[in-house]
């Protein structure tokens, strides 16, 4: 190895380091389009994408090993190829969202090697450049361009990330306010309200939310007034079967929440609680118990204990410190905990299910399911109904936020 | 203002290792005793036992006359300041310093202007003045310290208890603190019990120190008569840095004696006899040029630390590791290796049993 490639291979451009990471993603992307073409069945396209994974794949291959200027004349070439090969899929498929993002992932890289491989510092790099002047403003360059190519590739990935969450709310929000009953479709082609007013003014729908709300609220109160003394007693003090029950604790959480649904539905007949409010927030409450005892004893671990001696050395009493010290302390943790109770309660369906069986005591959830068979063709409503049941979640999540990150960050609180 | 009593104080928690083993001890009436020992020696613990913050497993306690063991923390009228300030976080300073008389046991015995009054006066004596609507964090490690005293000191408690209050303090601002407390202590006369494990912190803030080790009670007494007649071996190298030196051996007609060792007993141990630890301060060493007078014993240089105006240098005498601490000057600029020869019979010289 001559002393100019020993430099070389330490001065790489950013450019050419770029290319050698993003062309195989690249390719790794058009071999997922490459099974989902497979699926579509769709020959030419299917051509089109293996030989843009073959010439991205010969233009990677001519970045790596020793440097020569022919090199990046063929490099350049496989790019050109493949960046043709996109422009034809272009132009002879649809412009469906799905199709124009294929083509992009063909057009794009090649694109961007191509007007790399075309650029002054790659050609000199790849010419063996090695002198001074040449290797100073590679190396300048590179620390301008390295954090914002870092920048897009972290925007690309994020962006592709992104799609999968997002696409389903668009289409659920699309087919709401969509006039009739279509699934599918453009996006955005046609508003109408008709759905929102229909389940707004629906008696059985106020009925549902009635209820949630009774059995939510009625859930999160029950369980932070059993968890917050249980996980204070977990916490600060040490008694005999402390061990045990914490244990047993994990344990009933271990099991899904199936296995307990039989019991659970004896225990409620036998105490005349199936389709009431009450025998859903004594057993939502109940299931929900261990993680939120878990939660706050955890939480309450972190509040010194210095502090409250203090306080008990100043004529507190148990009670004056629990309320007057641990309780103002830990009010981020028993936010998470409320509202980790709230969700847990809105949101269920089988225990709901097997439990309320009458119309008038259905929750949301229940309600919502028995849209589907009842309405038949109403995926309309369906779709509104299923936004309106989310925007409480979304709004208890806005407001807590801030709890959200001190409750679940530990040692959130210093003496 | 109080009296503080232990009585056979025995602590064993529950895994079975004993943290006080039969302690005794008096404070007197606005006295101020440091609780010194090393980490795990039981001291924190004879102070939790005070407050009521852990219970007695044998003994009594007693607080100006009365036996405390069965009454809460609250009742029984301290203060304490605890190592990590136990600040309420989401108090203001002046919330933290009224606390305790608008919600402990003094509410309603204390009317508001009267609590008013008590904070500012605790707010003057601490200087504090600016920093009354503050939170706990936005506080230096120094103003924490001093609002964690003035909310002991408020209430006017009969016993003030601390629990290492400067240990999470750099070391200027300890130095500082420690003039602090003791000026409030002449100040108010309060009882006061104090636990430290830094011998210069007992040294210059006690009226007598209860020195502790291994849960037991190794000597207590003011804190020269600890330094210069220590009880045992324990006190002996627990206080004073560097510690004093100790040679085991034996005492025997006007001598001592340890192996090679042998020389003669400065004239007020020069009756005793038997076995024992020879125990000398470092500045009580006197070091000479190798020579012949009736005391000297030869020695080595091993180390030599400069620190200004002494230096401290460390010896082999006859196999035995002594430290001197001599005035700095030309004679202690010798090199390690350098045959010297030392004097280690001295009026200040002690002679210990154990």
């Amino acid at each position: 190895m001559t002393a100019a490639s020993g430099i070389l291979a330490w001065v790489v451009p950013a450019e050419v380091a770029a290319l050698r990471r993003w062309l195989p993603a690249a390719v790794g992307v058009l071999a997922v389009i490459f099974g989902l073409e497979l699926l579509r069945g769709e020959g030419a396209r299917q051509v089109g994408i293996v030989l843009a994974m073959v010439l991205l794949g010969g233009c990677r291959a001519c970045l790596s090993g020793s440097t020569h200027t022919w090199k990046r004349h063929v490099g350049a070439a496989f790019a050109t190829a493949s960046g043709a090969t996109g422009i034809a899929m272009f132009a002879s498929g649809g412009t469906s969202v799905y199709e124009v993002w294929t083509a992009g992932w063909v057009v794009i890289p090649a694109a961007v090697a191509l007007y790399w491989l075309l650029s002054t510092r790659v050609a000199g790099w790849m010419a063996g450049r090695a002198d001074a002047a040449f290797v100073d403003a590679c190396l300048r360059g590179n620390r301008r361009l390295e954090p914002r190519l870092a920048q897009v590739g972290a925007q690309v990935l994020l962006l592709h990330a992104c799609v999968p969450v997002i696409v389903p709310l668009v289409w659920i929000a699309d087919v709401a306010v969509s006039p009739g009953n279509v699934l599918g479709g453009a996006i955005g082609d046609a508003f109408s309200a008709e759905h929102f007013a229909a389940i707004l003014g629906s008696a059985a729908f106020g009925t549902w939310v009635a209820n949630s709300l009774i059995v939510s609220t009625g859930t999160t109160v029950a369980g932070l007034l059993l968890a917050i003394p249980a996980g204070y007693a977990f916490s600060r003090y040490r008694f005999s079967g402390r061990r045990a029950s914490m244990f047993l604790f994990v344990l009933v959480q271990m099991f899904p929440g199936i296995i307990i649904l039989l019991p659970y539905f004896m225990i409620m007949k036998s105490l005349g609680l199936l389709n009431t409010s009450i025998g859903l927030i004594v057993v939502y409450s109940v299931t929900a118990l261990p993680l939120c005892v878990w939660m706050l004893k955890g939480f309450f671990d972190s509040i010194p204990r210095e502090i409250e001696e203090a306080a008990a050395i100043e004529g507190c009493t148990r009670l004056q410190i629990f309320r007057r010290f641990v309780l103002p302390l830990s009010l981020p943790a028993v936010a998470v905990t409320a509202l980790f109770s709230f969700l847990t309660a809105w949101n269920e369906f089988l225990l709901a299910l097997v439990f309320n069986t009458s119309n008038d005591q259905y929750t949301l959830p229940v309600g919502l399911a028995s849209m589907i068979p009842a309405t038949g063709q109403q995926w309309g409503d369906f779709a509104a109904a299923s936004i309106l049941v989310s925007v409480p979640v979304v709004i208890l999540f806005i407001a807590f936020q801030k709890s959200l990150v001190k409750g679940l960050s530990a040692g959130a609180i210093k003496g | 203002m109080s009296t503080v009593e232990f009585a056979h104080v025995t602590k064993r928690f529950e895994d079975g290792t004993t943290a006080l083993d039969s302690l005794s001890l008096r404070v007197e009436e606005g006295e101020f005793l440091v609780l010194l020992g090393p980490s795990g020696c039981g001291k924190s613990t004879a102070l939790r036992l005070l407050a009521g913050l852990e219970e007695v497993t044998a003994g009594d306690i007693l607080i100006g006359g009365n036996r405390v063991n069965d009454l809460p923390a609250g009742a029984r009228d301290l203060g304490m300041v605890f190592q990590s300030y136990a600040l309420y976080p989401h108090m203001s300073v002046a919330d933290n310093l009224g606390f305790g008389l608008r919600y402990g046991r003094h509410r309603e015995a204390i009317d508001e202007p009267e609590i008013r009054e008590r904070i500012a006066g605790a707010v003057d004596m601490l200087g504090l003045g600016d920093l009354l609507e503050r939170r706990p964090r936005e506080l230096s490690g120094g103003q924490q310290q001093r609002v964690a005293i003035g909310r002991a000191l408020v209430r006017r408690p009969r016993v003030l208890l601390m629990d290492e209050p400067l240990s999470n303090l750099d070391a200027k601002l300890r130095n500082r603190m420690r003039l602090e407390i003791r000026r409030l202590h002449e100040l108010h006369g309060t009882t006061t019990v104090y636990v430290t494990h830094d011998q210069v912190e007992a040294m210059t803030l006690a009226d007598r120190i209860a020195v502790i080790d291994g849960g037991r009670l190794q000597q207590h007494a003011p804190p020269l008569d600890a330094y210069h007649r220590p009880a045992n071996s324990f006190v002996a190298s627990f206080i004073g840095t560097p510690p004093m030196n100790l040679v085991e051996g034996e005492a025997a007609s006007g001598r001592f004696r340890s192996g090679e060792l042998s020389f003669p007993l400065p004239e007020h141990l020069c009756d005793r006899t038997g076995p024992g630890f020879y125990g000398i301060r470092p500045e009580s060493v006197r070091v000479r040029e190798a020579g012949e007078a009736a005391d000297s014993v030869p020695a080595t240089v091993i180390g030599r630390e400069n620190l200004g105006s002494t230096s401290v240098m460390h010896l082999d005498v006859l196999g035995h590791p002594i430290t001197a601490s001599i005035r700095a000057g030309p004679e202690t600029d010798v090199a390690p290796g350098a045959r010297i020869a030392v004097s280690l019979t001295h009026a200040a010289a002690v002679l210990l049993e154990e």
